[in-house]
């Protein structure tokens, strides 16, 4: 595994073992922000923590992990102030948000009072009453400083943990199973961590649903929030967020719960929002970040995790050119990734698409058809969209239509003689001379 | 019967899939190449290595593992550094992965793109495990990183650039109490049947040369030597380089911009006789010998293209600076259409660079085609605004044609850079910069201007010596001149207020010097001393060593702590 996906991976399962984990310390016991000082010993490994948490933000600052979009971040801040604004936190606490170059439907919140959402579950996210839920959930992390109290039960839980490890050592490798300790231990492990979760995610959500409320938040939209996280299971096999948000049983659970707490308080929902569920659809902006999603998407080879989001963003942008572009990009990327396709789908959609032989090829061609077909019409909305023009060069070339691909490219240059990409463009133009005169050296 | 495991704590689950990976392939090298690669290696030449990608993490007992970030840094200096002298003994020119405050005025998020490169590249290798564990064939792999490459491998001029990806552990003090705990334990339990040892540390490498044009793999190498590394030790991450790098091809042939091209030495601008040198090896020198009176020499069009482009390592593709100057050198001879060829292949061999094209609207222009001349000089114009020439030229020909209103707004631009460039003309001074009676220095000032004055230095600059000091912060375009007479050429930075400094940074400095062809001359770290009474400093020695490598243009670099702060350019040529 790479080392800046470690980092990513190690600091969401620590946080997600935190957060979606709970411990045997009842939540009401905890020392939120504006109550009085913590024990000494609390009060080290906070500072430890913070260190720690600092130094992941800033290795992520460096290597430039947050999009930088203001439009978009004050939107997030807006809301966040909403509701920060009703709790009276030290002016020593500031909450920073952040929004991650990562395609995962995941949000954490630091004890720093860093918030982090990830691209994928913004662009996931319609509803600015939805997106306020997830905002005042990670609040409620931050201000109850869970992160703190739930790495102090790790540490317990580990040490446990581990000298089992030790005793049961012996017989496993006198069975011959050397990994069997390692890897039940793991499973013993993670699912008595996960089984103590519910009760700190709960807390959460319950805190989140009152100050929806508070602020004039439709909470009815925070139930909806949790049909897209549990219909990602359905769609979806890979990723770290079908792990931590869909498939955790929880989810079922918490949306349960929060149904209960919504029919609890119906007649003060309703005339504050009415019958209908209140709708709030995100503002115009967001959709850079739809864009950077796919992008992202498309660079994890998670291509129908990208189509899925651009068909959304179609919906809404019929006359965008970029999108129909990034559509081409990942039309143009789907033929020949078929075992990618499936370790990505969920079992049941992957049986759906799945193709053999002839089929498989003539769904290649469909799939370049339709490539073609969106770099056209992006073309169509901005005629000398250069990267569509690109996009078209390489679909003539990967078709061996090599005089059509060579007018495209040469069109590219004179539209951006200075084009960054350009010794890519020239090196496609030197290929396709290559493969007129040698066309079996094309192995495109 | 010696068995090795490794045992992850859950949370590190990611951690622990890389190390399950180990288990699989430990002293393993598993070697690809792309269906390209033997084509596309004959021509490579120039490479870069990336910054490596390194992660350490320390295994505790009690808690959460800790990602030792400051070891990982410097691991990843001494991979890196591992790495270019493993790619220079194998014959390739190894260009320094520095991003220039130049590079970032021309790519401003050039920053932003190496690491989104490093992202992409991180996501690639699971393709390549990917293929490994399926058995296929390397063309079913999208391996590339994009287009993208073409920013920093122009930026580098490079043909390929080296990415790469490095993890490891070490054990806590606790973490190997229980490693032998546990081995004591299972010794004991099957009665001595089972000996039991954990690798107290580990570490693997991922290599890959990606091909500058567009971002194929062409060679990658997964290494997960057998024997257990220890990242935090220099040997070791050396020692994993040498292994990994072992199966890397060397050089096969030179770019088809080495084949001898003809070019004249100086005496030839002034009509001497020519001679024939191999290029690019030569190139440089070539540059110099051509260029080395530009300094000082009345204005010349070619001697200015040539010099401003003789950064050669920089920003100049070779190729280009090649057909550049052939390009000179056919136009001094008079063969005004071979020399519009030559530039006009230096134009598609750099398409960034402004010269070749003001270089053509002057052939043009003498050929009396005034449309192509404005042609050429529009597109240098929106390449580099900044060029006086450029303007001058354009104005001219708008009088030629009767358009004064072009033609004046034309020459007010030209006006102004001049009055801009014009600030950093050489003046003199006088002034005391030692106390001591007998320290009284006379020098020459150029500009001002220097860091701030939370670190006290007041002046940075250069001089003869340190009783005749040119100085200029940091001067852009306007080169300084010394001469071949001078014994040594003196870096220096001047500070107020020697305790405040000292408390700052300590007065501790990283000098570069390269030669007009652009190679590292020498570097040296250095600390101001208090006998120099307020005066940090550095020589470059003026001796015989550097014989015909003196005359050019050099380039110097300085560094407080990782701070670049100063960088910048000057001339050595004969004393007349």
């Amino acid at each position: 595994m790479s080392s800046r996906k470690y980092v990513l991976s190690f600091t969401v399962i620590i946080l997600a073992l935190s957060f979606l984990s709970g411990c045997g310390t009842p939540r009401k016991n905890y020392t939120t922000l504006t109550d009085g000082p913590l024990s000494s010993k609390l009060q080290a490994e906070e500072a430890e923590l913070i260190s720690v948490s600092n130094q992941l933000d800033q290795y992520w600052q460096e290597h430039y992990y947050f999009m930088n979009d203001p439009e978009v971040e004050g939107y997030l801040r807006r809301i966040t102030s909403s509701i920060t604004d009703t709790l009276d936190l030290p002016e020593s606490f500031k909450i920073r948000l952040h929004i991650v170059r990562d395609p995962t439907i995941n949000a954490s919140a630091m004890i720093t009072g860093n918030i982090y959402f990830h691209a994928g579950l913004l662009a996931r996210i319609q509803d600015e009453n939805e997106l306020a839920f997830v905002t005042a959930h990670e609040v409620s992390h931050a201000y109850h400083r869970d992160q703190l109290y739930q790495i102090e039960s790790l540490k317990r839980k580990t040490v446990t943990f581990k000298i089992m490890d030790l005793i049961l050592a012996p017989p496993a490798a006198f069975v011959g199973v050397s990994g069997l300790t390692g890897t039940m231990m793991n499973l013993i492990y993670s699912g008595a961590v996960n089984g103590y979760g519910r009760q700190g995610e709960a807390g959460a959500d319950d805190f989140a649903l009152q100050k929806m409320m508070e602020v004039g938040y439709d909470p009815r939209r925070a139930s909806s929030f949790f049909d897209v996280l549990l219909n990602e299971k359905e769609l979806y096999e890979k990723g770290i967020e079908i792990y931590f948000l869909s498939s955790h049983p929880s989810n079922q659970q918490r949306k349960q719960a929060i149904e209960q707490w919504i029919a609890a308080h119906k007649s003060e929902i309703e005339e504050k929002f009415g019958e209908e569920v209140s709708e709030k659809i995100s503002p115009k902006e967001m959709y850079r970040v739809h864009l950077l999603n796919a992008e992202l998407n498309l660079t994890y080879g998670r291509y129908y995790h990208a189509l899925d989001g651009l068909e959304l963003l179609l919906e809404r942008n019929p006359e965008n050119p970029e999108v129909h572009f990034y559509l081409g990009e990942v039309y143009m990327a789907l033929p020949e990734k078929w075992h990618k396709i499936e370790d990505e789908l969920s079992k049941k959609r992957w049986k759906e698409i799945k193709k053999e032989g002839e089929a498989r090829e003539a769904q290649n061609e469909v799939w370049y058809g339709k490539a073609k077909e969106s770099y056209k019409k992006a073309l169509e909305l901005r005629p000398n969209y250069a990267p569509a023009i690109r996009g078209l060069g390489e679909y003539y070339l990967k078709h061996k239509e090599y005089d059509d691909a060579k007018a495209q490219f040469n069109r590219y240059l004179t539209i951006d003689p200075g084009a960054r990409d350009r010794r890519s463009i020239e090196r496609y133009l030197k290929d396709i001379e290559r493969f007129q005169t040698t066309p079996e050296e094309n192995t495109l | 019967m010696t068995k090795k495991k490794i045992t992850m704590r859950p949370a590190a689950a990611a951690f622990f899939i890389l190390m399950t990976a180990s288990l699989l392939l430990q002293g393993c090298s598993t070697v690809r190449k792309s269906g390209n690669f033997t084509r596309r290696a004959a021509e490579v030449q120039k490479v870069a290595v990336v910054d490596p990608e390194v992660m350490i993490t320390r295994l505790v007992f009690k808690g959460d593992n800790e990602i030792l970030f400051d070891e990982s840094a410097k691991a990843s200096t001494v991979l890196r550094e591992k790495m270019e002298n493993d790619l220079a003994s194998r014959g390739y020119d190894v260009v320094p992965f520095e991003i220039t405050p130049a590079m970032l005025k021309k790519n401003p998020d050039l920053k932003l793109v190496i690491n989104r490169l490093k992202d992409t590249y991180e996501a690639k290798l699971g393709d390549v495990s990917d293929h490994w564990v399926r058995k296929l064939k390397w063309k079913d792999f999208d391996l590339t990183l994009g287009s993208d490459i073409n920013i920093v491998a122009d930026a580098l001029n490079v043909d390929v650039l080296i990415f790469s990806s490095s993890a490891g552990f070490v054990k806590s003090g606790g973490e190997i109490a229980k490693s032998v705990a546990k081995s004591v334990f299972i010794a004991a339990g099957t009665l001595g049947t089972v000996v039991y040892v954990e690798n107290q540390s580990a570490g693997q490498v991922h290599i890959t040369m990606v091909d500058g044009d567009n971002g194929e793999f062409l060679w990658h190498n997964f290494s997960n030597p057998a024997m257990a590394y220890n990242l935090t030790k220099e040997g070791d991450i050396e020692a994993m380089s040498s292994f990994a790098f072992n199966p890397f091809p060397k050089r096969k042939a030179y770019d088809k911009a080495e084949e001898p091209l003809e070019v004249m030495d100086n005496t030839d601008i002034e009509g001497g006789s020519r001679r024939k040198v191999n290029l690019p090896y030569e190139t440089g020198k070539a540059a110099v010998e051509i260029t080395k009176e530009a300094g000082s020499a009345t204005y010349d069009l070619t001697a200015e293209a040539l010099r401003a482009s003789a950064q050669v390592t920089s920003s100049v593709p070779k190729a280009a600076f090649n057909l550049l100057t052939l390009g000179v050198y056919r136009s001094k001879k008079g063969e005004a259409d071979s020399a519009i060829k030559a530039y006009e292949d230096a134009v598609k061999a750099d398409h960034q660079n402004p010269w070749p094209h003001i270089l053509l609207a002057d052939n043009y222009q003498s050929k009396g085609e005034h449309g192509k001349a404005i042609k050429h000089l529009k597109q240098a114009i929106s390449l580099n605004s900044k060029i006086p020439v450029a303007h001058k030229m354009l104005a001219d020909i708008y009088d030629q044609k009767g358009d004064t209103q072009k033609a004046q707004a034309e020459r007010t631009l030209y006006e102004n850079l001049q009055s801009e460039t014009g600030k950093y003309e050489v003046t003199t001074r006088t002034e005391k910069l030692a106390k001591g009676a007998d320290k009284e220095y006379v020098g020459y000032v150029v500009g001002s201007g220097a860091e701030s004055e939370e670190e006290s230095i007041v002046e940075i600059g250069l001089a003869r010596d340190l009783k005749n000091i040119m100085f200029g912060g940091k001067v852009i375009d306007k080169t300084e001149i010394f001469y071949d007479s001078d014994e040594k050429i003196v870096w220096y930075a001047k500070f107020s207020d020697w305790g405040k400094m000292k408390n700052s940074f300590g007065g501790k400095f990283h000098i570069k010097w390269y030669y007009p062809d652009g190679s590292l001359q020498s570097e040296e770290k250095f600390k101001a001393h208090s006998s120099n009474q307020g005066i940090a400093k550095s020589d470059l020695n003026l001796d015989s060593s550097l014989k015909d490598r003196l005359y050019g243009r050099w380039h110097v670099m300085v560094w407080r702590k990782d701070t670049l702060i100063d960088d910048r350019y000057f001339s050595i040529n004969k004393a007349k």
